[in-house]
């Protein structure tokens, strides 16, 4: 369903989300992170890059029939994650609204252990423009 | 202050990020598109400023900010690919509650310039 006829309030259906070893190094490698090992723990914002990234295309929003841009990001980690662990991503549309022409979204996303256990979340205000 | 970064952003690196993160919009990878857009051009990903002002403070804070970390930031200007950037983190505050120690760190990302690129706020234990 298109972003704009998205009520606030709508949950996403869940989505499993694995960043394995040469994934979260390769993340580790294109930001230029050396401040982690990567194949031992995975940097803490590629978990909310890949959530973000995964929402972005849910919505169709990366075809390039429209302009998004990131406009604002919280994020809280509450332990770090492993390469290979299984995670679950639950996303809510926090507001959804137009504003001159644009649309602001904010999407927010909990990322939860195979323990049922939050390991970070965050929350992402994007603007959408036609072009 | 924490130790900052700087470091300039290149096309390649924004290709190399869109593969690891997963998000190829076309604004930072289709040059024909971008030109299209109030930008003009290619811009990097807002993630991919981020991380390294998550870098920053993983160096700073390795155990408590992967554990306990808080941040909260906005996104001012694009960054496009060759322009240098500069992270910065300052501790603004130190606050303690129940023994508990944690510092409020102003977390600026700005161009040679000195434009803004990012601005906020990042919460991290101390103890």
């Amino acid at each position: 369903m298109p972003l704009q006829d998205l009520p606030a309030g709508h949950k996403f259906p869940s989505e499993s989300l694995i960043i394995t070893e040469t994934e979260s190094a390769a993340y580790a490698d294109a930001v230029g992170d050396t401040s982690v090992e990567p194949v031992e723990r995975v940097p803490s914002m590629a978990v909310v890059a890949a959530g973000l990234s995964r929402f972005i295309k849910h919505l169709g929003l990366a075809n390039g029939t429209v302009e998004v841009v990131h406009a604002s990001q919280e994020a809280s980690f509450k332990r770090p994650v492993t390469p290979g662990e299984g995670l679950e991503i639950r996303a809510t549309l926090k507001s959804n609204a137009e504003r001159r022409g644009s649309r602001f979204a904010t999407v927010e996303m909990l990322f939860i252990d195979e323990f049922g256990k939050e390991v970070a979340t965050a929350s992402s205000l994007i603007v959408v423009n036609a072009t | 202050m924490l130790d900052s970064i700087n470091r300039t952003v290149t096309q390649a690196q924004v290709e190399a990020y869109a593969d690891a993160a997963g998000d190829h919009n076309p604004i930072h990878l289709d040059a024909a598109f971008a030109a299209k857009t109030p930008f003009g051009k290619r811009i990097a990903h807002g993630m991919l400023t981020l991380a390294m002002v998550s870098e920053m403070l993983t160096s700073a804070y390795p155990n408590n900010w992967a554990s306990g970390g808080h941040l909260k930031v906005r996104f001012r200007a694009p960054v496009f690919p060759g322009e240098t950037i500069h992270v910065t983190g300052e501790v603004k505050k130190v606050t303690e509650s129940d023994g508990v120690r944690s510092a409020e760190i102003t977390i600026g990302v700005k161009k040679d310039d000195g434009e803004d690129v990012i601005t906020g706020q990042a919460f991290v234990q101390l103890d």
